[in-house]
């Protein structure tokens, strides 16, 4: 039970509710054993099938009953339906999951009920004797869509996340990877701590060099001003620092290293006790030691004065920070 | 109401009156968790040393009522479908209490590596549902089995190796945002393959540590709020990886402790909240590790009390807290 | 109850004359409360000085019909009366209202929010330099400000949070409470000229330079408590012309308790019948509809409609909490109706997260307030700012296609200018740069709003006749003085009427208590 406050109950209010609740767990508990009893016999008739419908509906966590739903679909239903009759079937099967969804937006088995939906979406409408893939594709988009409602439910809904990259993956007609950039920087537009979004535009740029469509290690023109201007917006929020991190990498490029530095330190000047600022500071550093400035006591000190500056500021993770201390001295 | 102690008696009364909760409807709306639930409790007696609190034979005896003969494994509750989550939570409890030999190990080892996708990960059942947890479950259970020998080592690695993120952290497929429930299965998986050299230790035990909010509780992901749960998956990776230092771990305990319903028993997601056996576990897991006194030594990789697991020869090198003395 | 002849039992616990925001507020408390009231109106129409017009019934005022006091003076008004004019909803009261606070606390306390429809505000942009920019009024809006510098945005972000939080016991406030706001905040916050303007002006929506910075930080904090409530805006709007609409469903709620409600109603006479000591002093009231004298133990009235035999008890209870603004002696106000959709060029609209960030063409605004601070006109007013404040067809308040633009101008001392002369430069100047067509409005109307006549003398004891206080004309704290000032007359009146017997005024909270539902957050997994 994540979330639901603890209430102080009298025995007697507790008696009350269980009172109340008898009749309740009575019907439940003759559905559940109606449906049980029907899938024992392998009954796979339209009745079973909105039986299913009406347990789910009650207690969208059964998975057996989700279970017993495909089969039904995939014995019963489907060898005596066309095309068209299982493409209808399976539109009105993701409009009730819709429903189940909104109101349990992180049940796994409704997700992956939907994903095994898609899957058997079949291939139609047949036009000018050419098989064309148009049924397919509107319940892509409608899952989009879908996923979309969920993220502005919601913005860091993991499921929600990897269902819609399930769906880009797999779109009949795929969309340029470009538009995710896009659609990357509306979400961290609309809250720069979402973390979520970060992460997926990290994922896009990586798609994006995979694919030839840009140029190894190279991002949008203003991808360091979209980062600076959440640094300093908010320097203790986590998100834009990791995603820093991601952008500087290995530290490869000396110039950049060296000029994110200097605008860390500058921010540090602003903010003289974030965390975040001398963490990060002390990462970099390492990385110009390591990379390109392997003799520099300088980098050294400054390493070994912030690490100092941040066990007294950062007490629960004294013990990392005098670990790398050790690292650096060895 | 919180407390500074672990109100352990409160807490084996509690799991305890689970199985008497006949009259509640929420017992039966989470019938499909029964399975994970009583390995949950379980477990948590075990680490509190109560394992005796339920009856040993009418558990064996509900775990092989589960049994789905068509698919060869275990269900969550008696004609409920055979799924990956419940087979391992059933072989746990039996081995917890010693009786593997009730099962047809050739069928669930056939029915596990069935679940086996080509990229390498699992699925939880016939249906395809692809997650790097069944991928643990699976290394875990076949391990538990004795059965590791079967598996396909290199290609059950290389799907965990395409869901590492550049924070160190794993997400649950390929392309997901690191997430330490996720962090915990990758990494005992790994741990029990012995192949924790796929990990970008340093990268990861930041994330981890940096999980730690200003209360003492850990979050599953950046910006998130705190939970119970998560005190056991990060600690879980950070006993594995030798990092437990890394967070501060009497602020963990305290945050642990102040989740616990003194009244009725039981440990809540956060202080104030509904208590449920699910947190039960994890917060006495994660007190474990923690090094609470009087607790038995939980072990991180198999999320089973140590001492089993050492039996077995099972024990891979993971460093919890020193077992403190009451009263200190 | 009633008599023989079908009229109710002429004994109240409550006479209240004014449908003005504050005694409907004050008569749906009282009736909910379970307390008899009546509730009277000598207008024909709900809502008294924040009630709503159709454009006829909005010229009709400005010329001739004296019906809702204090009279307009200074009024005039061009072009012609729309043939759908019933399809304008034109408020004396223009307001946004705030997300969190003591207005939205009684719109949902009483239910009273089911009968309309609230939407977000869009955009809010600030006047300066002949061009209206974006206020940043999130830590969202600072992050993506394009016109700001790091530091500047650090600058800022350090401020707004100073001003979410628990800034009275902040060493950097420490005997700067009364110390000028701008001054404060350049000063204090190292922030420059034109950024502590955008936020005195724009985020404390101050009338002028010259307020102090306590209350001014006290109203960016409702501010910013407001934003991330619904969304990003910290404001709503009221459809149907806002808070008059609103007003009419407090009084709904009055007659729906089995009350008495009436409009149209004169007094022809009322006495105090005093009968020994004053706490059972009662009042009786003659109305011209009413057949027989109704009597009630406490009189509740705006000044405007106080009966003159009341006049020597009346007084208005002191207030612990205010909305931290003064109110001006006078609001010069301005209407118009456009009929081009209007842009606010810079400015993403704040409440539409569906706009891509990138995109040139800017949807039109459908609601929008600009903020014109002193000395940002050449030709506008040293002094003080003017608010301008744009409702289309979205807020319900126009029809399809047509617009309407409000600006209100507070006025310290009466002018020496008409309200059309003072107004007319900000009219202009808010179309030309909210589009690229050039725009002549199909109406315009321009007035003076004085505050109430009534002065009650300060420091009068309490009695049993309640004056409310008198209107706050601002144009995003109208609705939460109104709230205020309604729960202390409540109070006042629980105060005069529960029974004697009863020590505990737990029963009489100024709204029945409702349940709070938890909302659950975090991963399960």
């Amino acid at each position: 039970m994540h979330g639901v406050r603890r209430s102080k109950q009298t025995p007697q209010a507790i008696a009350t509710r269980k009172e109340q609740e008898k009749a309740e767990i009575k019907s439940y508990l003759a559905l559940s054993d109606e449906v049980l009893g029907k899938k024992k016999l392998n009954d796979w008739s339209k009745d079973a099938f909105e039986l299913t419908q009406r347990v789910l509906r009650r207690n969208p966590e059964f998975y057996t009953v989700w279970n017993y739903r495909r089969q039904i679909m995939l014995n019963g239903l489907f060898p005596h339906s066309t095309p068209e009759d299982i493409n209808f079937l399976l539109s009105e099967e993701l409009k009730f999951t819709s429903l189940v969804l909104r109101t349990n937006p992180k049940v796994y088995w409704i997700w992956n009920h939907r994903r095994w939906c898609l899957a058997n979406i079949p291939e139609g409408p047949i036009v000018d004797d050419n098989t064309t893939q148009g049924w397919r594709q509107a319940a892509w988009d409608g899952e989009l869509a879908l996923a979309e409602k969920m993220l502005e439910a919601d913005a860091r809904n993991f499921h929600a996340w990897s269902y819609r990259r399930y769906i880009l993956a797999d779109m009949p007609a795929k969309r340029p990877e470009a538009t995710e950039l896009a659609y990357t920087k509306k979400k961290i537009q609309s809250s720069m701590s979402n973390f979520s979004a970060w992460h997926q535009r990290s994922k896009t740029y990586t798609a994006l060099w995979q694919s030839g469509a840009l140029a190894e290690g190279k991002f949008e023109p203003e991808e360091f001003d979209l980062v600076h201007s959440a640094l300093w917006t908010d320097p203790a929020d986590q998100s834009a620092w990791i995603y820093h991190r991601w952008l500087i990498g290995q530290g490869k490029d000396r110039a950049i290293l060296e000029a994110e530095i200097s605008l860390i330190e500058e921010l540090l000047q602003e903010e003289p006790n974030s965390k975040w600022c001398m963490e990060s500071l002390v990462h970099y550093k390492r990385l110009l030691l390591r990379n390109h400035e392997p003799q520099s006591s300088e980098l050294l000190n400054s390493c070994r004065e912030l690490l100092q500056r941040l066990q007294t500021i950062d007490p629960p993770r004294k013990q990392r920070y005098r670990d790398i201390e050790l690292e650096l001295s060895a | 109401m919180a407390d500074s102690h672990l109100l352990i008696d409160k807490h084996v009364q509690y799991i305890q009156n689970l199985g008497n909760s006949k009259d509640d409807l929420s017992y039966h709306m989470t019938a499909h968790l029964r399975m994970n639930a009583i390995y949950w409790g379980l477990t948590a007696l075990c680490i509190m040393g109560h394992k005796e609190a339920l009856d040993r034979e009418e558990m064996i005896e509900y775990v092989m009522s589960c049994w789905d003969d068509e698919a060869g494994a275990f269900g969550a509750h008696p004609d409920h479908d055979a799924h990956i989550l419940s087979t391992l939570s059933a072989i746990q409890i039996l081995v917890t209490h010693d009786a593997l030999d009730r099962i047809d190990v050739d069928r669930v080892t056939k029915f596990i590596l069935s679940l086996q996708q080509p990229s390498g990960v699992f699925a939880g059942d016939m249906w395809g549902e692809i997650d790097t947890r069944f991928s643990y479950i699976a290394v875990n259970a076949l391990s538990l089995l004795g059965r590791l020998s079967e598996l396909d080592v290199e290609k059950t690695v290389s799907y965990i190796r395409q869901c590492r993120n550049y924070d160190g952290g794993f997400g649950n497929t390929a392309g997901a945002e690191s997430h330490s429930g996720q962090v915990f299965v990758c990494v005992a998986a790994l741990a029990i393959l012995d192949r924790l050299d796929e990990i970008d230790q340093p990268s990861l035990c930041w994330w981890l540590s940096e999980r730690q909010l200003p209360n003492g509780g850990l979050n599953g992901r950046p910006e998130k709020l705190e939970d119970v749960c998560y005190s056991f998956w990060v600690l879980s990776a950070l006993s594995t990886l030798g990092k437990l230092s890394w967070i501060d771990s009497d602020k963990l305990t305290k945050f642990i402790l102040s989740a616990q319903d003194t009244d009725r028993g039981g440990i809540a997601d956060r202080p104030g909240d509904e208590p449920d056996v699910f947190h039960i576990h994890f917060g006495i897991a994660g007190l474990s590790l923690l090094g609470y006194p009087g607790l038995v030594d939980l072990d991180p990789v198999y999320c089973m009390p140590a001492p089993i697991i050492e039996k077995m020869g099972l024990r891979k090198g993971w460093k919890a807290l020193p077992r403190r003395t009451l009263g200190v | 109850m009633a008599d023989d002849d079908g009229f109710p039992d002429p004994n109240y616990d409550a006479i209240i004359f004014g449908t003005g925001l504050t005694e409907s507020i004050v008569a749906a408390a009282l009736a909910k409360a379970g307390f008899r009231v009546a509730h009277v109106d000598s207008n024909p129409h709900y809502g008294s000085q924040d009630t709503v017009f159709s454009v006829e019934e909005f010229v009709n005022w400005l010329d001739k019909d004296s019906s809702i006091l204090p009279r307009p003076t200074s009024a005039s008004w061009h072009g012609d009366v729309p043939t759908n004019h019933r399809q304008y909803s034109i408020s004396l009261s223009p307001s946004v209202i705030h997300s969190v606070g003591p207005f939205i606390s009684s719109l949902v306390g009483s239910g009273v929010y089911r009968y309309g429809e609230y939407k977000l505000l869009g955009p809010v942009g600030i006047y300066e330099g002949t061009e209206i920019k974006m206020v940043p009024q999130s830590k969202e809006d600072v992050f993506k400000a394009p016109n700001l510098s790091l530091v500047e945005k650090r600058r800022l972000m350090r401020f707004l949070l100073f001003a979410a939080g628990d800034f009275e016991n902040d060493q950097q406030l420490q005997g700067k409470e009364n110390q000028l706001f701008l001054t404060f905040l350049q000063e204090t916050f190292s922030l420059n000229e034109e950024i502590a303007r955008t936020i005195a002006y724009s985020l404390a929506y101050c009338y002028s330079s010259d307020e102090p910075a306590l209350p001014c930080l006290n109203r960016i904090r409702r501010c910013l408590r407001s934003a991330g409530h619904y969304g990003s805006s910290p404001f709503l709007v009221g459809s149907y012309g806002g808070l008059g609409d609103i007003a009419q469903g407090f009084c709904r709620i009055v007659a729906v308790c089995g009350n008495t409600c009436a409009l149209n109603v004169t007094v022809t006479s009322a006495a105090i019948v005093t009968d020994g000591d004053s706490p059972s002093t009662r009042y009786t009231v003659h109305l011209d509809k009413f057949p027989k004298p109704i009597h009630s133990r406490c009189i509740i009235s705006s000044a405007d409609l106080l009966p003159d035999q009341f006049r020597d008890l009346a007084f208005t209870p002191a207030s612990n909490t205010s909305v931290d603004v003064s109110n001006p002696s006078a609001v010069a106000r301005a209407v118009a109706i456009v009929d081009q959709p209007l842009q606010f060029a810079n400015i993403a609209q704040s409440g539409d997260d569906q706009a891509e960030p990138d995109s040139t063409e800017r949807p039109p605004v459908d609601s929008g307030v600009i903020v014109f601070p002193p000395k940002s006109l050449q030709s506008g007013s040293e002094a003080t700012s003017v608010h301008a404040y744009i409702q289309g067809p979205g807020t319900m308040s126009t029809p399809a296609g047509k617009w309407l633009i409000y600006l209100a101008m507070p006025l310290a001392h009466p002018p020496i200018l008409s309200a059309e002369e003072l107004l007319t430069p900000y009219l202009t100047e808010t179309l030309s740069k909210c589009s690229s067509a050039e725009i002549s409005p199909l109406f315009k109307a321009f007035y003076i709003q004085q505050a109430s006549a009534l002065r009650v003398p300060e420091g009068r004891s309490p009695s049993s006749v309640i004056v409310t206080p008198s209107h706050c004309p601002h144009i995003a704290l109208s609705g939460d003085a109104a709230a205020l000032a309604a729960e202390e007359v409540f109070k006042r009146a629980v105060k005069v009427l529960k029974r004697p017997d009863t020590e505990d005024e737990a029963p009489y909270s100024f709204w029945p208590p409702r349940e709070k539902s938890e909302e659950p957050d975090e991963d399960e997994w």
